[in-house]
């Protein structure tokens, strides 16, 4: 069966900066895959060149082995854009009434709302939304042409963590029904919770792919934090990548926190205010840009 | 059809916009109310004041409702995401744009035709219906190269706060300028003399033959110059609508 979504040795460049390099893959009809990657990494751009609002330098990019500016091709597909907004004077309803016109076998207004959980904003001018509800007008208006295949660029950035999971629930009832979904995101909890795949990708090029499980594996790093008096006794402490000062608080890198607290106490030091939190995804990209690529865990 | 729906969509964009309306419909009506009507009695030369000084005024509502509203809608698009998104959709570029300019067209006919019905029974005459029908089609057909420089500049310009005083800076003066506030002959030397040059300037001249003035230097030439001017601003159009397709579709 042809895939989905195809992309071969597509480039583009802006300038003198690289956005895409060589990148290649597919994406299996029915597939829920995740791009990864820090801001600036490229995955905007990705999302660009497989919608056809973009065309690469050199290399091809299909949706359904149809040009992406093919109108046949976009009667399949629905975009939940970045730095989408809504027309501010149109009702709520009448937006998506507007949109589904230009699909062939579109949702009802009504399911679309449903889905987006958007039914009492229905009459409401699109502009008097709060930000989370624009977020889920947003996510309506690309479901509402019963698209085979969904993409999500940066779906819940901004959205708060109640809205955020409220969401995910809402992609994962439509992926259910077989769909194909390509996100962007920046949380690695979000691509671990609803994709199958994970693409990470940094400074335009793929840096790994694989389930969320061996991606975890690579990018779950954590930041250990504490304040100590006497940093300089902090030497030679296995398993952390990278220490850093930050006035008197001390911050240590690291894939393995238990190994690296057992051995903290065990060396007795004196710490206060101690913290462990889930590294940013920053320090992981440079950890795994370092590291040789991983690929594997594809269907 | 989608092209309806999307025309009526852009037409109910405007509507709703207080921003939009109040210069649309208001200031017509407003000039025409503190500078057209205590002149509009009386006759010269056989034909009206009133019809005169009201065909000037619609040859202007109609210039500020197509330049004012084009290009803020471009620029705006081009500031938005809204219009990213439509080109996601199966939409067609194309329609996109003749929703864009119909609708404008639409609302102007609804601002001149309001003009009219205000400033004939304010002054007290009437038009008669092939005299109104006429007006309102050279008005359109006028207006055209100001749709091509609507285009020109919601495309040129950057950002949609700019548009505005761009569009301000351009079209009051050319206004005045043209005779549609003050007749001419009461106008500098200097500026009679550029007069003939402006695009409004013809306009003008078209929309009063349609209420029975002679135009200056006959129908088909002040047409002429509208075309000639509509061909002009079509080339920047296309020009800087082409640059921000470079810039942001490419």
């Amino acid at each position: 069966m042809n895939p989905a979504v195809e992309l071969k040795n597509v480039s583009k460049q802006f300038g003198n900066l690289k956005a895409v390099n060589d990148v290649s893959f597919d994406v299996a009809s029915g597939e829920v895959v995740a791009f990864l990657g820090p801001n600036g990494a490229g995955k905007t751009t990705t999302i660009s060149l497989m919608l056809g609002l973009r065309r690469p330098d050199s290399g091809t990019a299909r949706i359904f082995s149809q040009d992406p500016q093919d109108p046949t091709a976009r009667e399949r597909v629905g975009v939940m854009l970045q730095d989408s907004d809504v027309p501010s004077t149109l009702r709520v309803s009448e937006a998506l009434a507007l949109i589904a016109g230009y699909y062939p076998k579109p949702l009802s207004v009504a399911k679309a709302l449903e889905m987006a959980d958007l039914t009492a904003k229905a009459s409401n001018i699109c502009s008097s939304l709060s930000g989370g509800q624009k977020k889920r007008l947003c996510f309506a208006l690309s479901v509402i042409g019963n698209p085979d295949v969904l993409f999500l660029d940066e779906p819940t950035a901004a959205l708060d963590v109640e809205s955020r999971r409220g969401f995910w629930q809402q992609v994962s009832q439509f992926a259910e029904q077989g769909k194909t979904i390509i996100l962007t995101t920046h949380y690695l909890e979000e691509a671990d919770a609803l994709a199958e795949r994970i693409v990470v990708i940094n400074q335009g090029s793929i840096v790994a792919q694989g389930s969320p499980a061996q991606i975890k594996a690579r990018v779950g790093g954590k930041i250990i934090r504490f304040k100590i008096a006497t940093p300089n006794v902090l030497t030679n402490l296995a398993a952390v990548s990278r220490q850093h000062q930050v006035g008197d608080t001390t911050e240590l890198y690291t894939l393995e926190p238990e190994k690296v607290l057992r051995e903290i106490f065990a060396r007795n030091l004196e710490i206060s205010d101690l913290e462990v939190r889930g590294g940013g995804l920053e320090e992981a990209f440079v950890a795994l840009t370092a590291a040789k690529p991983i690929i594997g865990g594809q269907a | 059809m989608n092209v309806f729906n999307q025309i009526r969509a852009e037409l109910l964009r405007m509507l709703r916009s207080p921003a939009s309306m109040i210069p649309t419909l208001l200031f017509p009506i407003m000039f025409w109310t503190f500078f057209g009507l205590p002149n509009a009695s009386g006759k010269i030369n056989g034909f009206s004041v009133g019809a005169y000084i009201l065909a000037s005024f619609v040859m202007y509502s109609v210039i500020q409702t197509v330049m004012f509203n084009l290009s803020i809608v471009i620029a705006t698009e081009r500031d938005t995401g809204w219009y990213k998104y439509l080109r996601t959709t199966p939409a067609r570029v194309w329609m996109l744009f003749v929703a864009k300019i119909v609708s404008v067209i639409l609302l102007a006919l609804i601002a001149i035709n309001l003009l009219i019905i205000v400033g004939t029974i304010s002054a007290g005459f009437q038009l008669e219906v092939g005299k109104w029908l006429n007006l309102v089609a050279r008005a359109i057909f006028s207006v055209l190269p100001f749709a091509a420089m609507a285009v020109f500049i919601g495309y040129a310009v950057r950002g949609v706060n700019a548009v505005s005083p761009v569009v301000n800076l351009i079209f009051f003066p050319m206004s005045f300028a043209s005779g549609l506030f003050i007749p001419l002959d009461g106008l500098p030397k200097m500026v009679q003399d550029i007069a003939p040059f402006l695009p409004a300037y013809h306009g003008g001249q078209l929309t009063r033959a349609a209420v029975g003035v002679p135009s200056a230097a006959g129908d088909g030439t002040h047409a002429l110059w509208i075309l000639g001017y509509t061909v002009v601003f079509l080339v920047l159009a296309v020009w800087a609508y082409k640059r921000d397709e470079g810039a942001n579709y490419r």
